[in-house]
């Protein structure tokens, strides 16, 4: 049994080192007209740095120097960003933690090109890992970094394609093999297991972060499914429900449509069959209130509760051996906060 | 009066209760298929791309240069990892009793009654309170508590976390008081825990703890040191820091 206390230093710790690093690499671009300022726009609305945070916090844990992990962990920032810019355009979102979304405050061309710049930028940093750790470790980690992108593209395409065709049919194993490609590589395995190479100079044993990496990032992303439902909009960032006007296959949404009664799901399949410009504001309510009558949302909890049930005892198999440290505590501490978070 | 009169839980609690350790197992056999099946799609993607992509249990280190892989093709010929491993029909047809279970389980949550369902929402993820607080100053096993003047409270969170593995009954995290290098002291009274009682943490499962210290009118200023027990976990000591200042310095 332990006890441990909020993320919140560590995170404003490791995302300060961020913070100052990206600001750093952006002075590169900050003459280009109609390229610094939206490319540097999202990287500075305050996110929580989740993903660099998790990077460093592990290469320190397998007794790394911070400096050594920072490049990798830059660039996954800049990559987020490049993905979110890019997702809010396919998912014509409105709003990006509490404020318009790049597109919308400087129209989709710049706003993709923003997104190509920082995808490139992230590519460049990483080209610094040759010099700072030695070719074939860079190399390592390059090939690390290919996986995640192709799995992360994938998974967006396998979102967006079921979409388009009105997939209806899915099962919960779908959906899990969406977020694992579209959510969890990204978010936290590939953290989790490149700052174990850089830390452990590549001898750690990897196979183990993909487990504790999917237990968290799983349950991250049903979280936010479900706030996107019932989350305080002020608090969350994006606007309420917006998944359901988008159709989005959530666990949510495949558990309704297996569960609902033949009329009800009836009226929720030509629902998904229209263009969201085609679905009104009380149409997307009711699409709400059945999950509600048919316990999508409280099945959705229960099915992460699950999925993140051994996220804490597969953390200690993946850091098995290291000693305790405040970074350790940090990444334990990180656990309940991404599961059980309200923002 | 009656028994049912001393049951906490709404009509239908113990069969949501029930489905919900059901659909709870789905996700964790879920999950594990899941990630056995990505160990093996990125090792294969590693051996195309000729590089030792992971460091295997066999004692290859990964990083002691050449090609990680007997079948690679030196580095050139892997590609872009986006999913053209195998049948993606196979590995569905792999998970087959999985998706059935998951049929049957939606099928049965999908009757639960109201009361039911209010049941679970109340008692997992519904309570929109926000836990996480601005940083502290600095980290470490310490929980520091906000700045507090004489007659304010000061609150703070922190989690326990099952990493046993079995389940943990009827804790109860209580301090015995807090005391200042010069001898004043805050009462055992002056700190409370919430939850004050945990019936039940399960192996692996955490649960958050809000402790607040509530100080009195006439406080002297000063640091005030103590330590969290948790009455049934004899080995968890978990040190706690309040600072009681001059209402005139208390920060906004």
């Amino acid at each position: 049994m332990t006890t441990v206390t909020e993320p919140g230093a560590g995170l404003a710790r490791y995302g300060a080192i961020v913070a100052d690093e990206l600001r750093r690499r952006f002075a590169s671009v900050e003459h280009a007209p109609y390229l610094a300022v939206p490319m540097s726009d999202y990287p500075t609305r305050g996110g929580k740095a989740l993903r660099p945070s998790l990077c460093l916090a592990t290469c320190e844990t397998f007794g790394g120097p911070l400096d050594d992990a920072l490049p990798s962990a830059v660039a996954i920032e800049l990559l987020h960003n490049a993905f979110l810019i890019h997702d809010d355009i396919e998912d014509a979102s409105l709003l990006r933690r509490g404020e318009p979304t790049l597109h919308r405050r400087y129209g989709t061309p710049l706003a993709l090109n923003a997104g190509d710049g920082l995808a490139l930028q992230a590519m460049a940093t990483l080209r610094e890992n040759i010099d700072l750790l030695g070719p074939r470790l860079a190399d390592r980690i390059m090939v690390e970094f290919d996986f995640m992108s192709g799995q992360t593209v994938a998974g967006q395409a396998l979102e967006l394609g079921w979409c388009k065709d009105n997939r209806t049919d899915l099962e919960p194993d779908d959906y899990l093999d969406l977020i694992m490609k579209k959510t969890c590589w990204y978010t936290t395995v590939l953290p989790l297991r490149v700052g174990a190479l850089i830390g452990s100079r590549g001898t750690a044993e990897l196979d183990p972060m993909i487990e504790f990496g999917f237990h968290l990032g799983a349950a991250f992303q049903i979280r936010d499914d479900i706030l996107n439902l019932v989350g305080d909009p002020g608090l969350y960032g994006k606007e309420a429900l917006g998944d359901l006007l988008e159709g989005k296959r959530t666990l949510m949404l495949i558990h309704l449509l297996a569960s609902a009664g033949p009329a009800d799901r009836r009226w929720l399949v030509a629902y998904l069959g229209r263009a969201p410009a085609h679905r009104p504001p009380h149409d997307v309510a009711r699409v709400f209130e059945l999950m509600m009558t048919y316990g999508s949302i409280a099945f959705a909890a229960e099915f992460a509760a699950g999925v993140a049930r051994s996220a804490l005892t597969s953390m200690d198999a993946a850091f098995a051996g290291l000693d305790d440290s405040p970074a350790r505590r940090f990444i334990a501490c990180l656990v309940p906060f991404m599961i059980e978070r309200a923002a | 009066m009656s028994g049912q009169d001393r049951d906490p839980f709404p009509p239908g609690a113990a069969e949501a209760a029930r489905l919900a350790r059901e659909v709870q197992d789905l996700g964790f056999e879920a999950a594990r298929t899941i990630v056995e099946r990505f160990v093996e799609i990125f090792d294969q993607f590693a051996t195309t791309n000729g590089r030792a992509g992971t460091a295997r249990r066999n004692g290859d280190s990964g990083d002691a240069g050449g090609s990680g892989g007997s079948g690679g093709s030196g580095g050139s010929g892997g590609g872009w990892a986006y999913g053209s491993w195998g049948s993606e029909r196979s590995m569905r047809a792999a998970q087959s009793d999985m998706q059935r279970a998951a049929a049957a389980y939606v099928g049965m949550l999908g009757q639960l009654n109201e009361a039911a369902l209010e049941f679970l929402d109340a008692s997992r993820w519904f309570d929109p309170t926000r836990w996480w607080e601005p940083p502290a100053a600095e980290e470490g096993d310490l929980l520091r508590l906000p700045d507090v003047a004489p007659g304010g409270r000061a609150s703070a969170h922190l989690w326990l976390h099952n990493t046993t593995a079995s389940a943990a009954v009827d804790l109860r995290a209580w301090c015995p008081g807090l005391a200042s290098h010069s001898g004043t002291s805050l009462p055992a009274t002056a700190v409370t825990c919430a939850p004050e009682k945990i019936d039940r943490l399960e192996a692996g499962a955490s649960r958050q703890i809000l402790v607040t210290v509530a100080v009195g009118e006439d406080a002297p200023a000063g640091t005030y040191h103590g330590q969290l027990l948790v009455d049934g976990l004899p080995d968890v000591v978990f040190p706690l820091r309040a600072r009681v200042v001059p209402a005139a310095t208390k920060p906004p």
